[in-house]
């Protein structure tokens, strides 16, 4: 009987172990990231009139953006130039009547027509195509926009363009290589560790 | 002879030296290029007395729930203090040249601005024309006589979303203000653009705005700003 309780004992004991280390390893490999290789993308310039925010890390700016979703980049289309008049009162009306501005109503975006290849956050489907739309300000400070090239976007959607605007110029972006790798396109120490991951590991992070 | 020779070569080395090292520091980092050359903006008005280089601050066109209504003077104080020609005080919105306003959400929205931006400072040229890209500073007066500083309306106190974690904390609020303040004297970002100062130099003309940045000019500012208003 005595012998029956201890071996039961060793068992539940052995049970346990197992348990508290395949949990572990679970969690540890789905959460965080090893840096695997160097980025070979180069560093990006920053808008020179916008102030952005640094992002904390991967996982914040996703876990803030509407959607995140693997696209191909399918038609960089010519800038849209459009005059929008300013709602009486507003800050821009008011602000408008006191420099004697002519052009504050001119708004210039730079739309990029991309296919969902793959929908990691949000409500995009497979095979969508959407719009990115890009700012003045912002648009010579992003990632170049390469027909073919297959890219991760951070991103809002936009009522006014009925588009998506990436939620930062660097931190928005991930580049897609060839065999599936990814590399932020924003450089700092926290995105730095996702550099050289596959796209699978990345997507358990981003949702 | 000879020791002439030498001592006129080790003078003009001298000579040729700090004349080198007046100019390379001399140039503050300007916002906007021409190819890869910078751009030389200056802000123009002076105070009363001709002394300082006078921005007149209001906020009257800020949200009243906005995250940055509580440290506009703290931000007017620190640029006020600094051991700079800069003099920073609030003014009336009727004689304010530098105002503070809250963008619409249409209008953000419209733009295509992205939700991670803070803030964008829109430069008035002594001809009345805006000064918001290289090209715009290409054929502008150079001379700058007033601003306006938009922030991000989704940032509102009661605001939805992100809106609470973009916010950030006090010190980023204010240093994003002393920041944008900066670009009014026409200053750049010092570490994107070129001359990029290293990572342990601090500035609040960083391009990116952290929970930690500094809320009061360092000492590479002064430089920047005693090369360009003297």
């Amino acid at each position: 009987m005595k012998k029956f309780f201890k071996k039961s004992l060793m068992f539940i004991l052995f049970f346990t172990i197992v348990l508290s280390i395949t949990i572990s390893a679970f969690f540890s490999s789905s959460i965080s990231l090893k840096k695997k290789s160097e980025n070979p993308y180069s560093v990006l310039k920053s808008p020179p009139t916008m102030s952005f925010r640094e992002p904390k890390n991967v996982d914040e700016i996703c876990e803030n953006a509407d959607v995140v979703f693997v696209g191909q980049i399918k038609e960089v289309m010519k800038p849209i130039e459009k005059q929008v008049e300013f709602p009486e009162n507003s800050a821009e009306n008011i602000l408008n009547e006191k420099y004697n501005n002519i052009n504050t109503s001119t708004v210039k975006v730079f739309p990029v027509k991309v296919e969902v290849i793959q929908s990691i956050k949000g409500k995009l489907q497979t095979k969508e195509l959407i719009t990115v739309i890009r700012s003045s300000v912002t648009v010579d400070y992003e990632p170049e926009m390469i027909k073919g090239n297959r890219m991760i976007f951070v991103a809002d959607y936009n009522g006014y363009w009925d588009g998506y605007v990436v939620a930062h110029p660097h931190a928005g972006y991930f580049y897609v290589t060839d065999d599936e790798k990814i590399y932020p396109a924003y450089m700092s120490e926290s995105f730095d560790k996702v550099s050289g991951n596959t796209l699978k590991t990345i997507t358990r992070v981003m949702k | 002879m000879k020791s002439k020779i030498n001592r006129l070569t080790c003078i003009s080395f001298i000579i040729v030296s700090i004349m080198l090292l007046t100019n390379l520091s001399a140039n503050a980092h300007e916002m906007y290029l021409d190819g890869t050359t910078p751009i030389n903006l200056k802000f123009t008005i002076k105070s009363s007395d001709g002394l300082y280089y006078h921005t007149k601050v209001n906020d009257d066109l800020l949200s009243d729930k906005t995250v940055y209504r509580d440290n506009v003077s703290q931000a007017i104080a620190n640029w006020n203090n600094s051991t700079t020609k800069a003099k920073c005080t609030y003014d009336s919105y009727q004689n304010s040249n530098v105002d503070l306003a809250t963008m619409t959400k249409e209008y953000w929205d419209q733009n295509g601005y992205p939700s991670n931006g803070l803030a964008i400072t829109w430069l008035i040229d002594t001809s009345g024309a805006w000064v918001r890209s290289s090209s715009e500073a290409k054929t502008s007066t150079k001379s700058i006589k007033g601003a306006i500083i938009y922030f991000n309306p989704y940032m509102d106190k009661n605001g939805i979303g992100i809106a609470p974690i973009i916010a950030g904390n006090q010190t980023q609020q204010l240093g994003v203000i002393v920041h944008e303040i900066g670009h009014v004297y026409t200053l750049g970002h010092c570490d994107t653009l070129y001359d990029i100062v290293s990572s342990s130099t601090k500035s609040v003309m960083r391009a990116q705005a952290t929970l930690t940045m500094p809320t009061t000019l360092q000492q590479h500012d002064l430089n920047d700003m005693n090369a360009k208003y003297k």
